[in-house]
Formats: structure tokens, sequence, C-alpha cells
């Protein structure tokens, strides 16, 4: 019963009352985000990173894991009243969502999304409290050679799943782990790439980085056609589903959960992947389904849960071998490291309180996400009438202030307008920027580990190849490359990603 | 490119990725040319330059694939005007905000900064512009100021006597 002790520990640490207060205010942030499109988890967790310098790491962690998840919850609010997708991965929670609300079913569809978030949320954390101590055990045992190989294979897997090119995406994590090359070199204390800045040579400023690709490169591209958004349900009725509905989405919601957990473990953004893999799983298994398009709960009751179920397992990779599975962990990650922390196996064993705090607010969150979500909907409902042509210019000062109140440096704010530029033409050319954050974020750590693998073995590079674990996730990695540019795969891949009907 | 073009767009597509590969290409040389002066070290101990090189020649091989491989069709999506103006000024406010945020202060500088970035958007007005301003530099004093107490002054020295820290 150690897993009861454990989460005993866990829900202790998580259910002080400044904590309790701080993962409200980070799943308030994330419904908020999530339901305005344009602004995503990944600019607002960026943003918010300065500010939680001043908090204990537990007291962070719960506030910005809250915004990740909270913003799944508030994504598909948006999709079911406007059809447009505030989060990727609630764009096919539209599909039907969206006719359900024309259909005068709004209330169910909206009641359904997060009834079977919650159920979802619940049970992937009970998996991810299972799951991860055993696998961070293993990790515990992984050589330099093998986090070397489970580097590589993280950053592969993440194109594999990312759509668009293959070899872009290749390029922009190289081009990632490039720019993770600047800075003082930690061995030799050469300073690398600097071009003359003082500022430089402690890195490039993750933050600046990330709002600029992700926050400011998003605003341009909205700002190139500008179309208004409309509500077409202005008033929500009838939150409660029927005896007919609740049997029609049991099936639904446990699949999804199941699906949304394996695939949520995944890098390279698995809940997007879950929730298209669930639609389509449903609409297969549906005995009606020339429904689904057209209004059917069991399309918004499977890939809600699948998502919810995603954004929690992908904490595992985190908080077990510190890989990130998708940018938002990536910042996660930043998160751990500027608190002094270095994700990881050992974060488990040194920090109990922290990481089983983490996990328990993960059912305080969900919890309160239920309460923010029903009964307050009209207040959601008031946020969407907000135009985007008000909202941006905040983006932009929050952005401003946030990055500036780091290090009080207005070199950070400089650096925004770069990757904003950088990052807006490279989307515009068709590389997605997800990967780049990825590269970015690992650069250091495979620079660190290939080093020290190099050392051990004595300059011998066979090492990958010989040790066997490592050689088995090189080969993985291999595979998933091979998979993405098989011909018939690629066609299906795109299918999966082309909105259906 | 030496692609079907049965169409018009296949052409636009495939300049695309040259314009792509070519700047992976200008990246990744402007790295490898920096990262020879730095010292190379052998295969046992890696010096600062080895991972660098490494990494830049590779970019390079594959900015030479992209401008190579034909990318999906349906990548991207048609011409969609570029905002010359919306970039120009966003970029402009933010570097108003760094470069005058310490002396005129926080109210000020949200001020100013949100003015100019609201006109980004041709559908504000400069009256409505004024008003995002006005409410986005209250909301920020509350939150930033009152809130999380950043250090940036609320009115800065260069108002002399009406400074407010």
């Amino acid at each position: 019963m150690e897993l009861l002790s454990n989460l005993a520990l866990g829900f202790d640490t998580a259910l002080t009352l400044q904590n309790v207060l701080w993962c409200f205010v980070g799943v308030l942030v994330g419904t908020l985000v999530g339901v305005l499109p344009g602004i995503g988890p990944t600019a607002t967790i960026a943003l918010l990173l300065p500010i939680t310098f001043s908090f204990s790491p537990v007291t962070a962690l719960i506030m910005l894991s809250g915004i990740y998840y909270g913003a799944q919850y508030g994504g598909s609010t948006t999709a079911i009243l406007i059809n447009l997708p505030g989060e990727s991965s609630s764009a096919v929670t539209a599909i039907d969502g969206y006719q359900m609300a024309r259909n005068g079913r709004a209330g169910p569809a909206l009641a359904t999304a997060a009834l079977g978030s919650f159920f979802a949320g619940s049970v992937a954390t009970l998996i991810l409290a299972i799951a991860a101590p055993p696998l961070a055990r293993v990790a515990l045992n992984f050589g330099a050679a093998e986090y070397f190989s489970l580097l590589v294979l993280g950053l592969l897997v993440s194109i594999s799943l990312a759509h668009g090119s293959v070899i872009k995406a290749l390029a922009m994590i190289v081009l990632g782990l490039l720019l993770g090359t600047v800075g003082q070199d930690v061995t030799s204390g050469t300073a690398r790439f600097t071009m003359g800045f003082q500022e430089l040579y402690g890195g490039i400023n993750f933050v600046s980085l990330a709002v600029g690709m992700f926050g400011v490169a998003e605003i341009f591209r909205n700002l190139e056609v500008e179309t208004n958004r409309e509500v077409g349900v202005s008033q929500v009725k009838n939150l409660w589903l029927s005896r007919e509905d609740f049997r029609r989405i049991a099936g639904p919601v446990l699949r999804g959960t199941g699906l949304g957990s394996v695939l949520g473990i995944l890098p390279g953004g698995g809940h997007v992947l879950a929730s298209f893999a669930s639609y389509s799983a449903e609409k297969r298994l549906s005995k009606k389904p020339q429904e689904f398009g057209r209004g059917a709960i069991e399309g918004v009751a499977g890939p809600e849960s699948a998502n919810n179920a995603a954004a929690q397992t992908s904490f595992i990779p985190l908080l077990t071998l510190g890989i990130p599975a998708h940018p938002v962990m990536a910042l996660i990650i930043g998160a751990f490291i500027l608190q002094g922390i270095t994700p990881g196996p050992n974060v488990m064993t040194e920090q109990p309180a922290l990481f089983w705090g983490i996990i328990a607010s993960m059912w305080i969150g969900n919890l309160l996400l239920v309460v923010l979500n029903l009964p307050l909907i009209g207040l959601w409902v008031k946020m969407l009438t907000i135009p985007y042509r008000v909202l941006f210019p905040a983006i932009v000062i929050f952005a401003s202030i946030g990055c500036y109140s780091i290090d009080n440096n207005p070199f950070d704010v400089y650096a925004i307008v770069v990757f904003g530029i950088l990052g807006y033409v490279l989307i515009r050319l068709g590389c997605e920027p997800a990967p780049l954050l990825l590269g970015f974020v690992l650069g250091p750590l495979l620079e660190e580990n290939l080093r020290r693998a190099m050392i051990i073995s004595k300059g011998d590079p066979t090492v990958f190849l010989t040790r066997p674990l490592s050689a088995s996730l090189l080969a993985l990695g291999l595979a998933c490359i091979v998979i993405a540019l098989l011909p018939s795969i690629r066609r299906k891949r795109d299918e999966v990603f082309v909105e259906e009907d | 490119m030496t692609q079907q073009t049965d169409t018009g767009r296949p052409l636009l597509r495939s300049r695309r990725d040259v314009i792509a590969g070519a700047i992976f290409l200008v990246i990744a040389a402007a790295f490898a040319w920096q990262a020879t002066s730095y010292d190379m070290g052998r295969m046992i101990r890696m010096g600062p330059g080895f991972i660098p090189i490494v990494l830049a020649i590779m970019l390079g091989a594959l900015a030479i694939g992209v401008m190579l491989v034909r990318s999906d069709p349906g990548e991207h999506e048609t011409g969609r005007p570029i905002p010359w103006r919306g970039i120009a000024l966003v970029s402009f406010a933010l570097i108003l905000f760094g470069a005058y945020g310490r002396v005129l202060g926080l109210v000020p500088v949200v001020f100013l900064a949100t003015l100019v970035t609201a006109l980004a958007s041709r559908r504000n007005s400069i009256i409505a512009a004024f008003g995002i301003a006005v409410a986005l530099s209250a909301l920020c004093y509350v939150i930033f100021k009152l809130g999380l107490g950043v250090v940036l002054p609320t009115i800065g020295p260069v108002f002399g006597p009406f400074e407010i820290l």
C-alpha cells in the first residue's frame, strides 16, 4: 500500500490553502485561454513562468499544470458554441458539438464534455500515479548512453505525430538543437554564438523564444485575415443529461479514456491524435454512423474524454524521464529548471512531496474544473463576445511585462521580436514551431549526455549500438521515421488530420 | 524545380520549399562558420565546437533535402496576405517597451505600447485604440503593480516630480 501512503502525502501537500488557491487560479486561467481562440496554453504558460519565480516549486508547478489541463476543458466550450476549436485537440469536438448546439442541445453537449473530461482526467491521473514509480525506477538505471538514445527517440517520435513535411520537422529539430547550444559551454566555459552580447552568455531566453514563436507569431497569423467570430448560441439552458444520454455516452467515455491514456504518453502532441483516434473509433463502432457530423453525442463524449486523459498521462514521460511529450511539457521542464530542480527519475525519490503533490493536485484541479465549467458557463459565453482586436494587444503587453520582469532586461523583450518574426516566416513556409522548441529544450541535455557517454566509452561511438537498451531505443526512433515516411501511412495520417465531413 | 505543374499552385509550393531550405541553409552556414573558431576536441573529450559543427552540417544537409523533396500538397494554404502593418506595429511596440519601460514607468509604457499594438488591427479606430490602451493600463497596474509587485516604477523618472515608484 505504498501508493496510498504516497497519495496521502500528495494530498497533504496539495490541500494547503495556498496550493488549492493557486490550483484554482491555474485552472481558471487555463479555462479562460482555452475558451478564447488565438491564445493557447503554450503562450500562456510561457508568459506566467516569470511570475511563478517567487512561489515555492510545488505551488508553481501545480498552477502551471492547472493551466494546461484547464485549457483542454475550455477549448471544448468554444468548439461547441462557435464551431472554432479553442485548442487544437478540440477540433474534433467542434464537428458534432456545434451541430448539437445548433439543434438546441448546447447544454447537454457542454455537460457531456465536462463530465467526460472529469471522468477521463481522474482515471488518467490514477494511471499516472500507478505507472510513474516503476518507470522512474527503470530510468534510474539509465546511463549516459541510454539517456542520449532516449532523447533522440523522443525527438524522432515527435515528428511522426506532428503533421506536415517530415524533412522540415527534422530541420526544425536540428535548428532548435543549434539554438540550444548558444551560450556558455558548461564544460569548457567557452562562450558560443554570443555575438558579443553579454545577455546571451546564459543561453537564449527560453521564455522569449516560446512567447515569440507561439504567441507573437500566432498574432501575426491571425492578423493576415481578420474575421469576426459569431457566437451562435447566446444562452445555454438545460445542462442536464437524460438517462438516454448517459446510456449513450458511457461507452465512448470509457473507450476515449483508454485510448487517450495510452496515446498521451507518446511524445509529440498525443492529445490531438487521441481525440481524432477516438472520434473515428466511435464512428466505426456506432450503429448509426450517419448521425456523426449531425450532432451525435458520442462524437463529443469520446474525443473530449480522450484529449483530457491524454493531457494527464502526457505528464508520465516528464515526471519519470524528464522528457517533455510536447511544447507545454517543455515549458514545464523549464519551470522545474528555473526552480533549481532537474526533472527526471530522481524527482520522485528526492522530492516526494513535490511529485505526489502535483499528482494529487490534478484531482483537485479536475474537480474545480467541473464546478467552474458547468454552473459558470454563462460567464464563459460572455467571454467569447470579446473581439480579437481587443484581445491581442493584451497578449502583446502581458508578454512584454512577463519577459521583462524575469531579469529586468530589455534584451529579453527584443528577443521576442526576433523569434516572433522568425516563427512567422517559418510557419508560413510550412515548418511547425513545436519540434524546434522540443529541440531547444532537449539540446543541452542531449549534448551533455553525448559528451559524458563518449568519455565513459573512451571515445568509442559504437557504444550507442552495443548497449542493448540504447540500441533498441535508437531502433525504435528509426522505425518512427520510416513509418512516417511510408506513403500509405502518410496518406492515412493526412486523413486523420483533415476534418471529416 | 522539376515537378509536375498541372495547375499554377504546385509551382508556388515548390518556391516556398526552396525559400524554407534557403533559410535553413543560411542559418546552418552562419553557425558552422562561427563554430570553426571553437575547440573541436576529440571523440573521447569533445570540445565546445564539436556538437555545433555536427549539428550545422546536419542542418545544411536537411536544408538541401527541404529544397529538393516535394512537400505534401495541401500543406500550405494559398496566398493569405502578409500583414506588414501588423508585424511592423507589434514589433515596434515590443521594442518601445524594452527600450523605454524603465524610464517611462509601467503605466505610461503600457499605454503607449498598447496604443501602437492596437492599431495593428485594421478594425481598431484611433478612438478604439485609445480606449483599449486606457483599459489595459489600468488592468496592468492592478495585476502587475498591486498584485505581483513588478520592479518597474508605476510612473517613471522621466516625469520628474510626478514619478511614482
